[in-house]
């Protein structure tokens, strides 16, 4: 019987802490396989991934429950000019039932951010006593394993026209109830290379996503369109609908793309 | 204290609730352009969207429903001023909806710019109902001529490169009696557009605007750092604060630039 793949997250070279305060510092090793291919930026989706924990373990210890992504915007302002990171995120707005966060990302060895990540979380759960979010040391994050192929292969992402892609549910891509929000991220970032013609040309800079609902059946397809293109670069719109369930819309998102 | 009409007076925004499917035309005027540009500003687009969407989140709701945030993405500059928006549900929860709003000039069949925007019930409908009857009001008026610059109208002030400050006024707010969402937006526009010389001149094609609370006191100071910028394009972080409330945060934006120059000369500005 094939061994199941170890969780994404134990590939992440992730070593954080949450602080009394409700910030978070954190680092990152970040293997090659979750950079854009053929350089040393991490994807997008993959920094969206770091900022979902950075800002969503905080606001999870101040709600006293796991609190959905309502939304997540990445944006990448400038090319790091290596993987290695580090990452400092804030709560900017704490309400009842709402809060925003804000993470930003330094490349080792450069002294301002690259990258800033803004989300919010919305909860209607009451607390539970004693509910932690799990340390860098825990079984989800520990022992670091190596990837060695590209992430979207492993996350099994399967592209099926230019501009289409599509996803199953796997333990190993899981938050324990749907696709982690940040593979759905890696979805939205591969359906716009596709559609860019996969050639290594152009990389994603900008994702603005609005997670609607959860994938229950599946697969979940992303379809990116056009909506402008030149020389500088590209906006796409891009929907990700559960394919399973009637094409029930799970997200939207916008995304900007480069030419490298 | 300011006699001038409300803001929302000069957008000619004719809005349609057709049970439920929100529509509207504009016929935007020049004065609520980006300086020297065709562009209706993105600060502007913000205000049509989070009316629009914001009306029918509230319909939907049964209550008022607060913007807790507003992207606009402007991916080309629109042939006309005169434009179609739409909006419509993408989430519709017991608490939190989600509006987009696409936005299409005249005589064109593709739209030029999108908003998203996620709105939050407020109170109770048994106890705090929402009705369109003042924007109904406000419709049946006719648009009133605006015959100086938007930004320079609402009382919007450069402080310095980057630095620009808002009091509230009564032509300024929103119905709870605090600055406009759609001014907010429109201070971190004017914030980027400062930051930049009259040498090197920007129109913000993109604003990613995350509310994170209400300015009492004001005025209402917006700072924008250019985080990445060239003549071609450039990306800028802008912090919103209440000078009057111990610089408590209101708004953090991200915004997105497109020089000038290089804008004019492929789009025939």
């Amino acid at each position: 019987m094939t061994e199941p793949f170890p969780h994404f997250f134990s590939q992440l070279g992730f070593d954080f802490e949450v602080l009394p305060d409700d910030s978070f510092v954190g680092t990152a090793k970040v293997q090659s396989t979750l950079c854009i291919p053929g350089t040393v930026v991490p994807r997008p989706s993959m920094l969206a991934t770091y900022a979902d924990i950075a800002i969503g373990f905080p606001a999870a210890n101040r709600f006293g429950f796991p609190a959905p992504t309502l939304d997540l915007s990445m944006h990448v302002f400038r090319t790091p000019t290596t993987a290695d990171l580090s990452m400092e995120a804030k709560l900017v707005k704490v309400g009842r039932r709402v809060i925003v966060g804000e993470c930003w990302f330094t490349a080792d060895g450069e002294d301002d951010p690259y990258a800033v990540c803004v989300a919010t979380f919305f909860t209607t759960a009451d607390p539970v006593e004693g509910w932690e979010t799990p340390g860098p040391k825990e079984s989800i994050f520990s022992p670091a394993t190596e990837l060695p192929e590209p992430i979207a292969e492993r996350a099994g992402i399967v592209v099926h026209a230019p501009g289409v892609v599509e996803i199953g549910l796997a333990p190993h891509i899981s938050n324990g109830t749907t696709v982690q929000g940040g593979i759905v991220a890696l979805l939205a970032e591969r359906a716009c290379e596709s559609a860019l013609g996969d050639d290594g040309s152009h990389a994603v800079t900008g994702i603005d996503l609005r997670y609607l609902s959860a994938l229950r059946a599946g697969p979940a397809r992303a379809t990116a369109e056009p909506l402008r293109s030149d020389d500088q670069g590209s906006h796409f719109w891009v929907e990700i609908t559960d394919a399973g369930d009637d094409d029930r819309l799970m997200v939207h998102c916008l995304v900007t793309a480069r030419s490298l | 204290m300011s006699d001038h009409p409300h803001f929302s007076e000069h957008l000619d925004f004719r809005w349609n609730n057709d049970d439920g499917h929100f529509t509207a035309r504009a016929d935007v005027q020049p004065t609520l352009c980006a300086p020297g540009t065709e562009w209706p500003r993105a600060g502007v687009l913000a205000m049509y969207a989070d009316n629009l969407g914001g009306f029918m989140c509230s319909v939907g709701f049964g209550t008022p429903a607060p913007t807790l945030d507003l992207s606009v993405h402007v991916f080309r500059r629109p042939s006309s001023r005169v434009l179609h928006l739409e909006s419509r549900h993408l989430r519709k929860g017991r608490s939190i909806a989600v509006a987009e709003t696409w936005f299409t000039a005249e005589g064109e069949d593709e739209p030029f710019a999108t908003a998203v925007a996620s709105h939050m019930k407020m109170g109770d409908p048994a106890t705090s109902t929402f009705s369109l009857g003042d924007a109904e009001v406000r419709r049946a008026k006719p648009t009133t001529i605006l015959d100086e610059p938007i930004e320079l109208r609402a009382g919007i002030t450069v402080v310095a490169p980057g630095t620009v400050e808002i009091a509230p006024a009564p032509h300024v707010i929103n119905g709870i009696g605090t600055l406009h969402g759609g001014v907010l937006a429109l201070l971190t526009e004017r914030a980027v557009e400062s930051a930049f010389t009259d040498d090197d001149p920007h129109v913000v094609t993109g604003l990613d605007v995350r509310y994170l609370s209400s300015p009492r006191v004001g005025p209402a100071r917006a700072v924008a750092n250019v985080l990445r910028g060239d003549p071609t394009d450039a990306h800028c972080w802008v912090e919103v604060v209440d000078t009057g409330d111990g610089d408590r945060p209101v708004v953090h934006a991200f915004a997105t630039t497109r020089g000038r120059g290089a804008a004019g000369e492929e789009e025939g500005t």
